[in-house]
C-alpha cells in the first residue's frame, strides 16, 4: 500500500478521540489526522444505546457529531478496523489486517469494554453485554417476541438497560452482587428509594445475590441460576418465583452489566506503563514518546482521591482528549482533573452524585443532609470544603456544587444554605459573585 | 393615616386602579412593584386583585406593567378637582378628606414635594423678548454663548496693574464658584432621599460643572471624591456637622429657612432613619429627625454674622459661604440684613420648593411665589447699592428653561433645581414622600426601595436635562440678541407681563405686554 | 463575544426580565397569547436568584471553555454561527449532564412535552437581548468580556 507520511494519529473514536481532534483544529494545526476503529459507525453517543434499545431515538439521533464531522476537520478515518500493536520504539501501529501505520504522534483512546466474570453459560445465545452500539440492536432483535429478561448487575449501566428493556414491554429481574443497587452511584438512603421506584415499576430486584449459571436450551438462554436465596435487602422475600436456596428465574435474555475495564491490548508488552489503565501525566503524555492517552483507558487526575486513577466518565473524557489534542497540536495545555460523577434519570426520578459519597470516620468531615417530599440532598463536607454531593430528585443547581468542589471553596459563612430549596449564587459570599459575575471594569461612567 | 388611630374615618379610595384584563398577563410585576401592596396575585383565581384604598397615584405599576394593562386615576389629594366630589368649588374633595383624617386621628397632616394648590403662577405670566429688525439674533450654534456663571461677593472696584508677567489684578477677589451653567441642586437631604439619590446628583454636577447640595443629611463617606462640587449646608439640627465637612466642600450653606416650609424646621420621620442615615447625621436609628425652627444660636441679624464669619475662620476665607432663607413677607429688608451680615450668596427659596416632609397647612399656606421675592429682593439690593455683595440665587419649582431665563432677567445670578432633577430621576409627584415608601426609590432609605434608583443612569438623566434646559437658555438668549447670561441678568426690559396687575407689574419691576 | 452581566446592585426584583424572556422565546413573541396558556408557555431562560433586598437574573456566562459542551452525551450542546453556547433541541435527550457541570447552575430542566435541558441562548433573533432592553435599572449590562 501507498506510503502514509506520519501525522496525528488517534486509536478511537469516542468522545476522548473526537475531543482531540477538535483540540488539533482548534489549535490551527493542519497535519494529516488518521483515526482508527474498531466500530463500523461515525462517531456517536455510546450513552444514547440505552434510548435506542427503549425505541425513544433512532439513528440518525446516535450521531455525536454531524456526518460531515470527518471532512470538516479533515480528518481520514479507518472504521471498522481493529488496531492490534502499537510499537513504541518504531512509532508505528499496527493493524489487525497487517498494514503498519507510522506517526508523527499518537494519542490511545481505546476506552473500555464491559468486563464478563467466568459465568457458566455466557456464551449461550441470548447473554449480551451492553456498550456498543451493535449491541443495543442485537439486543433489540433478540427482544422481539421474547417476555423476560434478566439483567445482571444494578449499577449505572445495568439499571439503565434494564429500563430500556420493560419500556420495551420486558419483565425484568436484576441481581446485583452488592448489597444494594447503584453501589457506587447512590448512598444507602439513595439507593433504597431509588429500588422502590423502581419496584413500582415492575422491576424484580435482587441484592446480595450473583448469577452462578446460565441454562439454555439447544444452545439459548432458558433461565439462570442464583447463587443464594432471593431475598431483599430488608429480608423479605420477593414476590415472583419462590423457592429456598439456588433460585432459578426464568430468562429468555440475559444482559452482563457488571462493570468495565479499559482496553489495553494495544499496549500490551510494550514499553508504554500501565497500571490499572494507561499512566499519563499532566499533559495526557504516556510514557513512551509521543504517546497520548485520554478516556476511559487512561488514568488521569482525579481532584477528590488526590491521585492518578481510571475515571470512566464522559466529560473526563472529553476534556483529557482535548488536552491531548492541544499538546499534540504544539501546544501546553495541563489536565486540570476531574472525580466522580454521575447523572441518570430511572422512570422519572433523577439522580445526580458527584465526588466522594461516604464520610470517613476522620476529623474534618461533616456530612449534611435531608430528606422530604421534595428529594433527598446529602453534601459531603471536609475541612468545610465539599467533596461530595448527591441529590435525588432535587436535582436543579447540583452544577454549584461541581463548582464548589473544584474551586476548594470554604462554605463556612453559608453552609445552613446548602440544602435548602433556594440555594443558589446569591448564597455564596458578596466577593464571589462579584469576581464571577459582575461586567469587566473600566467601563466609562460619564454620560453619553 | 397611620394605624396608631382609635377612630377610623370611612374614605372612598382617592385614586382609582383601572385593569384592563384582557391585557394583563398575571406577569406580577405591579405587585412587586407596588410599595404600597396595592396589588396581590390570588392563585386560587389566577387574578390579580387591586385594593385601591392604598393606591397613591404613584404612577409606579403602571410605568412597569409590560403590556400597558393598568391605568391609574389620581384622586382627590393629588389632582384637586378630581372625581367624586367634583361639584363643590369651595367644600373641595381636598378638605372633606383632610377633616375625615383629623377627626379621626387628631393629628397635623403631613405632605411632600411643593404646594400644588392653585395661587398665581407668575412665570406663565411673564413673557420674552426677541430681535427683530435691530439688534439682530445670534445663532447658537453658530456662535459661542457663555452661560458660564460666578457665584460670590463681587468687589465694588476692580483696580489692575502690570505685573512682570503682564496685566493682573491688584483687588483681591472673595472666594468664587464658577458654574458652567447658571443651574445648581438644591438642598435634599440624605435621609429625606437616599444615597442612590446623593451620588446622581453628585455625579451629575460633576460632569456638568455644577454643584450639588447635601442638606441637612450631612455629607456620606462615600461621596467625599464628589466634595469639590458639593455645598455642605448648616442647617438648625446641625446634623453632620464637623469640621471635615466644612473644609472639605466648595462651599457652605447656612439653612435659616425653606420655601416649603418657612418658620419650621426640617423633618425626617423615624421610619426614614436607617442604619447609614443614623451615621451620617449623628443620630440614634428610628428617631424622628426634627430640626428646631430657628437656629438656637442665631436670634438676630447680629447672631448670622458672627457664624458666617466664624464659617468662613474656619475654612480660612476659602469657600463662600451663602444663606438660604424662605421667601416670607418682609424678605427684601432680610436680604440686605443678611448681604450686610457678610453673605456670599443669599438663597431664597419660594412656596412652590419641595420637601420630603412637612405639615400640610404650612406648606400649602406660608410663604410667597419666587418670582416676587427675587424681583424684590433684586431691586432693594439695588436700592441699597449693595447688589455686588453677594449673589442671588433663586430656588421653589423651577419647572423649564423659560422659569429659569426669566428668574434670570428678573435678577438672579443661578437657580436651584429640587424636584425637577426628582422628576428627571422618575419622581412623579405624588407628593406621599414623608411615608419612606417610594415606588420609584427616591424619597425612600428601605434598601428594597432605593436600589430602584442607578446613581449612573439616574445621574445621566438629570444630566440631559440640565443639558437642554442648558441648550434652550442659549436658543432664547440667541433669540434676544445676548450672546453672554450676565447681559441678561437682571435685565428686566427683556421682560414683560401679561395678565397682570398694576401693582404685581411694579413689584417686578416689568411693563405690561404692549408697552 | 458580549455576554449579558448581571448587576446585583442594580436589580430591583421586578422581574420583568422574566416577562421579556418568555415572550421572545414564545412563538407568537405577543404577551398575551405567550401566557396564555401555563402549560405551553415558554419558561424562563434565566435563572432569577432573590434573599432579602439582594437579588439578580443569572444567565449562561458563555464560557470559553465551556463544561457543558465537553459534559453533553449527545452532541446537542454546541456553538452556533455567533459563538454562543446553544442546545440544539432536536438533539437533547434530557440527561442533565450539562445540569451537573454547570458550575452557575444555569441550566433547566424542561420536561413538558419534551425533556431537554433549556439555557439562555442570547436572543438569536435580536440586536440586544431582549432581557437586557426590559430592564429598566441597568441590572443586566451587554458587554464584551475587554
Amino acid at each position: 500500500m501507498a506510503r502514509i507520511a506520519p501525522g496525528h494519529v488517534i486509536i478511537g473514536n469516542s468522545v476522548a478521540a473526537i475531543a482531540a481532534v477538535e483540540a488539533i483544529r482548534q489549535a490551527g494545526n493542519c497535519g494529516p489526522i488518521l483515526l482508527i476503529s474498531d466500530e463500523p459507525h461515525p462517531p456517536y453517543s455510546r450513552p444514547l444505546i440505552s434510548e435506542l434499545l427503549a425505541g425513544q431515538v433512532e439513528a440518525e439521533r446516535m450521531l455525536y457529531r454531524p456526518g460531515e464531522f470527518y471532512s470538516e476537520h479533515q480528518v481520514e478515518a479507518l472504521l471498522g478496523v481493529r488496531a492490534q500493536r502499537v510499537d513504541p520504539e518504531k512509532k508505528v501501529v499496527k493493524l489487525e489486517d497487517g498494514r503498519r501505520i507510522p506517526y508523527q504522534d499518537l494519542l490511545i483512546a481505546t476506552g473500555s469494554s464491559p468486563f464478563v466474570p467466568p459465568i457458566e453459560g455466557s456464551d449461550l445465545q441470548g447473554v449480551f453485554t451492553f456498550m456498543k452500539w451493535l449491541d443495543a440492536s442485537g439486543i433489540q432483535r433478540a427482544a422481539l417476541g421474547k417476555q423476560l429478561a434478566t439483567v445482571i448487575g444494578a449499577g449505572l449501566i445495568g439499571l439503565k438497560v434494564a429500563e430500556a428493556l420493560r419500556h420495551i414491554g420486558l419483565e425484568v429481574n436484576v441481581v446485583e452482587l452488592a448489597p444494594r443497587i447503584l453501589p457506587a452511584a447512590a448512598d444507602e438512603t439513595a439507593s433504597a428509594i431509588i429500588e422502590k421506584h423502581l419496584r413500582s415499576q415492575g422491576l424484580r430486584i435482587f441484592t446480595g445475590n450473583a448469577v452462578s449459571k446460565i441454562e439454555g436450551e439447544q444452545g439459548a438462554v432458558k433461565r439462570v441460576l442464583l447463587k443464594g436465596v432471593a431475598r431483599s435487602p430488608s429480608g423479605d422475600r420477593h414476590p415472583g418465583p419462590t423457592g429456598l436456596g439456588g433460585e432459578r428465574l426464568p430468562a429468555d435474555m440475559v444482559v452482563i452489566a457488571v462493570g468495565v475495564k479499559p482496553n489495553l491490548d494495544v499496549v500490551k508488552g510494550t514499553s508504554i506503563q500501565v497500571r490499572r489503565g494507561i499512566v499519563v501525566d499532566s499533559h495526557m503524555r504516556a510514557t513512551a514518546p509521543d504517546v497520548y492517552a485520554a478516556g476511559d483507558v487512561a488514568e488521569g487526575y482525579d481532584l477528590i482521591m488526590g491521585e492518578n486513577r481510571l475515571l470512566p466518565i464522559w466529560p473526563a473524557a472529553y476534556r483529557q482528549g482535548s488536552v491531548a489534542g492541544a499538546n499534540m497540536a504544539g501546544e501546553d495545555k495541563e489536565y486540570d482533573g476531574y472525580f466522580a460523577m454521575n447523572s441518570i434519570e430511572l422512570f422519572g426520578l433523577p439522580l445526580i452524585s458527584m465526588g466522594r459519597l461516604d464520610s470517613p470516620a476522620e476529623a474534618g468531615y461533616e456530612v449534611l443532609s435531608r430528606n422530604d417530599s421534595s428529594g433527598y440532598r446529602k453534601v459531603i463536607l471536609k475541612d468545610d470544603i465539599v467533596v461530595g454531593a448527591l441529590f435525588l430528585r432535587a436535582i436543579d443547581r447540583a452544577g454549584i456544587f461541581a463548582g464548589l468542589i473544584r474551586e476548594r471553596l470554604s462554605v463556612e459563612a453559608f453552609k445552613q444554605e446548602l440544602l435548602k430549596d433556594d440555594f443558589g449564587l446569591i448564597s455564596l459570599p458578596r466577593e464571589w459573585r462579584k469576581a464571577k459575575l459582575a461586567p469587566p471594569p473600566a467601563r466609562k461612567t460619564s454620560a453619553k | 393615616m397611620d394605624d396608631k388611630e382609635m377612630l377610623r374615618t370611612l374614605l372612598p379610595p382617592d385614586c382609582r386602579v383601572i385593569r384592563d384584563e384582557g391585557k394583563c398577563i398575571r406577569c406580577q410585576v405591579c405587585v412587586r412593584q407596588c410599595s404600597y401592596e396595592t396589588h396581590s396575585y390570588d392563585p386560587a383565581e389566577d387574578t390579580i386583585r387591586s385594593d385601591e384604598s392604598r393606591c397613591v397615584g404613584c404612577f409606579r405599576c403602571q410605568a412597569m406593567c409590560p403590556t400597558g394593562a393598568l391605568t391609574v386615576l389620581r384622586g382627590a389629594e393629588t389632582a384637586p378637582g378630581h372625581y367624586g366630589y367634583s361639584d363643590n368649588d369651595y367644600w373641595t374633595a381636598r378638605h372633606i378628606r383632610a377633616i375625615g383624617k383629623q377627626a379621626a386621628t387628631g393629628g397635623i397632616l403631613l405632605t411632600g414635594m411643593g404646594c400644588p394648590l392653585d395661587y398665581p403662577v407668575y412665570w406663565d405670566r411673564i413673557l420674552l423678548d426677541a430681535s427683530q429688525v435691530t439688534n439682530p439674533s445670534i445663532d447658537p450654534l453658530r456662535e459661542p454663548m457663555e452661560l458660564r456663571t460666578f457665584l460670590g461677593a463681587k468687589p465694588d472696584r476692580m483696580e489692575i496693574e502690570m505685573g512682570p508677567t503682564g496685566l493682573r489684578a491688584k483687588t483681591t477677589v472673595p472666594p468664587q464658584l464658577e458654574l458652567k451653567t447658571p443651574i445648581l441642586f438644591s438642598a435634599m437631604s440624605y435621609g429625606a432621599v437616599n444615597l442612590n439619590v446623593c451620588e446622581a446628583l453628585a455625579r451629575a454636577a460633576k460632569e456638568l460643572g455644577t454643584y450639588w447640595n447635601t442638606g441637612e443629611g450631612g455629607l456620606p463617606r462615600s461621596l467625599y471624591p464628589y466634595a469639590d462640587h458639593t455645598i455642605v449646608q448648616v442647617a438648625s439640627g446641625r446634623f453632620g456637622v464637623h469640621a471635615e465637612y466644612l473644609q472639605t466642600a466648595a462651599a457652605i450653606e447656612i439653612k435659616i429657612g425653606q420655601g416649603a416650609k418657612p418658620g419650621i424646621g426640617g423633618h425626617l420621620p423615624g421610619e426614614k432613619v436607617f442604619e447609614m442615615v443614623s451615621e451620617t447625621r449623628m443620630i440614634p436609628e428610628g428617631t424622628d429627625a426634627i430640626s428646631p425652627a430657628p437656629q438656637h444660636d442665631i436670634y438676630s441679624i447680629e447672631d448670622l454674622k458672627q457664624l458666617v464669619f466664624a464659617l468662613k475662620e474656619a475654612t480660612n476665607y476659602s469657600k463662600p459661604i451663602f444663606v438660604k432663607i424662605a421667601a416670607v413677607h418682609n424678605v427684601a429688608a432680610i436680604a440686605s440684613g443678611i448681604v450686610r451680615g457678610g453673605a456670599d450668596v443669599i438663597a431664597i427659596d419660594g412656596f412652590r420648593g419641595g420637601t420630603g416632609a412637612a405639615p400640610t397647612v404650612i406648606r400649602d399656606n406660608v410663604g410667597i411665589p419666587i418670582e416676587l421675592a427675587l424681583a424684590a429682593v433684586d431691586s432693594r439690593l439695588r436700592q441699597e447699592g449693595i447688589r455686588q455683595q453677594a449673589s442671588i440665587v433663586a430656588a421653589g419649582g423651577f419647572r423649564s428653561s423659560a422659569d429659569i431665563i426669566k428668574a434670570i432677567a428678573l435678577g438672579a445670578d443661578a437657580i436651584y433645581i429640587g424636584t425637577a432633577a426628582l422628576v428627571a430621576m422618575g419622581c412623579t409627584v405624588c407628593q406621599k414622600c414623608y411615608t419612606g415608601k417610594c415606588p420609584w426609590g427616591i424619597a425612600t432609605n428601605d434598601p428594597y426601595l432605593a436600589r430602584r434608583v442607578n446613581p449612573e443612569l439616574a445621574g445621566e438623566r438629570v444630566v440631559n436635562l440640565i443639558r437642554a434646559w442648558s441648550s434652550e437658555i442659549e436658543e432664547m438668549l440667541g433669540g434676544m440678541g445676548i450672546n453672554a447670561i450676565e447681559s441678561l441678568r437682571g435685565n428686566r426690559l427683556h421682560l414683560r407681563g401679561i395678565g397682570l396687575t398694576q401693582k404685581e407689574l411694579e413689584i417686578l419691576g416689568i411693563l405690561h405686554a404692549g408697552e | 463575544m458580549k455576554r449579558v452581566y448581571p448587576v446585583e446592585e442594580h436589580c430591583m426584583a421586578c422581574r420583568r426580565c422574566e416577562v421579556a424572556c418568555i415572550v421572545e422565546h414564545s412563538p407568537s413573541k405577543d404577551p398575551v397569547k405567550a401566557y396564555s396558556n401555563p402549560a405551553t408557555r415558554p419558561l424562563n431562560r434565566a435563572i432569577f436568584e432573590e434573599k432579602g433586598p439582594r437579588s439578580f437574573s443569572l444567565m449562561c456566562r458563555q464560557c470559553e471553555d465551556a463544561p457543558c459542551i465537553e459534559a453533553c452525551m449527545t452532541g446537542a450542546m454546541g456553538r452556533d454561527a455567533r459563538g454562543v453556547v446553544v442546545v440544539d433541541e432536536g438533539r437533547c435527550v434530557g440527561c442533565w449532564m450539562c445540569l451537573m457541570v454547570c458550575p452557575y447552575g444555569a441550566l433547566q430542566r424542561e420536561e413538558r412535552t419534551r425533556k431537554i435541558s433549556l439555557k439562555c441562548d442570547l436572543c438569536p433573533d435580536r440586536e440586544t437581548p431582549a432581557c437586557v432592553e426590559a430592564c429598566t435599572n441597568r441590572a443586566l449590562v451587554f458587554e464584551d468580556e475587554s
